[in-house]
């Protein structure tokens, strides 16, 4: 007997187990394309309430020394409320009554003195708007005063002209793109979760280990077939992630109409090369699991080892989210660095702007990470530990 | 044939050291059954454990079938039905599904796959409830598919840890009349246990071991002789007590 021929049944024994086992069925399919139609839902949600105008209360001291149309963000009487000192309307914003105070000062000029709370989002995009329209209304009294004087008018010599750069590609447009590739990673690494415990520290506790391992299968063999029935399962939950978006994007879920505005077309080669990068990642996140569950007297004491590991595995996916408020997004360091890497990559693949000098590294690292730990893998199973650490 | 000499097993435990089993002889032939008699914590899972290769002894030699544990691990297992204390099953393999698979990591595959797990289903009486998930079966079910795993290969022999340990007296009586059908079609069998009863009924050797040692083999008579008692059960008692006394 050959090391492939007993890597080949164990392999498939195990995804049979896999395919009658409602966690792998809930955590890699079910979930997924669940958590991901709500997730979808809020991000429409949130989509549309940014692009329309928020709802912002003011509270205003001495509205009546300054003409304020057009100054202010909300226009609508309702959302001023007029009070009669700066202590009444900064109790307000205190109180979150109201999101911002303004004192109009009247004195060799106008000031307009701004209370707010810098902790609210919601304020200061009032403040930000405010100093806009502020700005835009005194340039049309400067253009009124020049025209009224028959002098010439430079004020329109600089303009701004926006083009957007972004491959033609359908999420390019969407809000969703900045968040995908961490779900995609999570689930990878999820969907392997829900039944790693099982596949060596559950053989154990079971005592079906000790059975598998009098067999004339090789011990490495063993090890082997059930990485790579876990890869599957961490490929399949990271692909339903994926699907869940598309799906939501086709099925036009209600609320949702504005967080795909271009469509959801990836280039084909895109697709191939995050099928690739995806094949690498899960790899290095089955050998991983593997090789640490494995030490697992049972299953409980697994599961505790990959509650921490989740954490070593969430954070640079958690960071791979606002890398881009960073500038360091280019920078190489990033694309040697593990499960981040794959996260950046995989949106860069989405946006169609991926290059071989950012895919190279992340194949290598993720590959050579696996070799890593299929190799300790590998060695535990040849220990006589994996079998009488019970 | 089954043949050990001088086998021992010893773990470290921190800084402590554990003599597990200690300079064991041994010897089970064809067409036998051997009890291997002993209390918790013996040694005999660990010298069990020895024989089927998963653990390597720390020294001493043991042949089964003319094969080294050591050096022709391989062949060692070609050779040997293994059952362990538990059943050990996967819940969501049917009975059948279950032995093909383990037909299969013994090199079986097409129609020979089939024929021996057909033959092993017959053999341990399991028609009836192969095609049930191992889950859905009662403890006496599975001690049977557990059997059929062990034989599905057709070794010259059995080495079964406690096969009734847990099992009420039907699916014990099953187990038992097994290990007599085995022995009439020539296997070496050596199985471990507590159950006296069993030994009586079975064995037509036995050994004691007592904190990894041999304290008397023979056959039942042979020990009864040594000790000077009526039954096996106060010769196994004799002969561990004896050790404690000379302690």
């Amino acid at each position: 007997m050959t090391t492939g021929t007993g890597t080949k049944q164990v392999f498939f024994k195990e995804l049979r187990e896999m395919a009658r086992d409602r966690r792998v069925l809930q955590a890699s399919i079910i979930m997924p394309i669940f958590i991901i139609a709500i997730f979808v839902v809020i991000m429409g949600v949130v989509q549309s309430s940014v692009s329309t105008n928020p709802s912002i209360e003011i509270a205003i001291v001495n509205p009546n020394d300054i003409d304020l149309s057009g100054a202010l963000p909300a226009s609508e009487s309702e959302n001023l409320t007029q009070v009669s000192n700066w202590e009444d309307g900064a109790n307000m914003v205190r109180n979150k009554d109201v999101q911002m105070v303004i004192e109009v000062i009247n004195d060799n000029g106008i000031t307009y003195r701004i209370g707010y709370l810098e902790s609210s989002q919601l304020a200061n995009i009032a403040i930000a708007k405010f100093q806009g329209e502020l700005s835009e209304r005194n340039l049309k009294l400067v253009q009124q005063t020049l025209e009224e004087n028959n002098l010439p008018d430079q004020t329109q010599n600089e303009r701004i002209e926006r083009e957007n750069l972004d491959k033609d590609q359908g999420l390019a447009g969407s809000m969703i793109v900045s968040l995908l590739p961490y779900l995609i990673v999570l689930w990878a690494f999820q969907g392997g979760m829900s039944v790693v415990a099982d596949l060596v520290a559950g053989e154990k506790e079971r005592g079906t280990m000790e059975t598998l391992l009098v067999s004339p299968v090789r011990r490495a063999a063993v090890a082997l077939g059930k990485i790579m029935a876990l890869m599957v399962v961490c490929f399949i939950g990271s692909l339903t992630t994926l699907a869940g978006v598309f799906l939501a994007a086709t099925i036009k879920i209600p609320l949702t109409e504005g967080l795909f505005p271009t469509g959801t077309r990836i280039e084909l080669t895109d697709i191939l090369l995050a099928i690739v990068t995806l094949i690498t990642l899960v790899a290095f996140f089955a050998t991983l699991m593997v090789s640490i569950t494995a030490r697992a007297r049972n299953i409980r004491e697994a599961q505790t080892y990959l509650g921490l590991l989740t954490f070593m595995i969430l954070m640079p996916a958690v960071f791979s989210q606002v890398i881009g408020f960073t500038g360091m997004e280019s920078a190489a360091w990033v694309y040697w660095t593990p499960v981040l890497n794959a996260a950046v990559v995989l949106k860069n693949l989405i946006l169609g702007s991926a290059t071989f000098n950012q895919l190279g590294p992340v194949w290598l690292v993720n590959l050579v990470l696996a070799a890593i730990f299929m190799r300790i893998a590998m060695q535990l199973f040849r220990r006589e530990e994996i079998l009488l650490r019970v | 044939m089954v043949r050990t000499e001088g086998i021992s097993k010893r773990f470290v435990d921190g800084k402590k050291e554990i003599t597990a089993v200690n300079a064991v002889d041994f010897l089970a032939e064809p067409g036998q059954i051997h009890a291997l008699l002993g209390v918790n914590g013996a040694g005999k899972t660990t010298f069990l454990r020895m024989l089927s290769t998963v653990i390597q002894p720390t020294s001493g030699t043991a042949t089964l079938n003319g094969f080294s544990i050591v050096d022709n691990a391989a062949q060692v297992r070609q050779s040997i039905g293994f059952l362990s204390t538990s059943t050990a099953l996967y819940g969501r393999l049917t009975g059948r599904e279950m032995l093909s698979y383990f037909g299969s990591l013994y090199g079986f595959s097409g129609s020979e796959l089939k024929d021996r797990v057909q033959s092993a289903i017959f053999q341990t009486n399991a028609e009836s409830f192969c095609d049930q998930l191992c889950d859905r079966m009662s403890t006496g079910q599975k001690q049977r598919i557990s059997i059929a795993r062990a034989i599905v290969h057709e070794p010259p022999i059995l080495l079964f840890d406690e096969p009734t340990a847990g099992l009420d007296i039907l699916a014990a009586q099953t187990v038992l009349e097994f290990l007599e059908s085995a022995r009439e079609k020539n296997k070496t069998i050596v199985f471990s246990t507590h159950n006296m009863n069993e030994v009586e009924r079975l064995a037509d050797r036995a050994t004691a071991i007592h904190q990894g040692e041999v304290k008397g083999t023979g056959t039942l008579n042979d020990l009864r002789n040594q000790t000077g008692q009526p039954t096996a059960e106060l010769a196994f008692l004799s002969l561990i007590t004896a050790q404690e006394v000379k302690r």
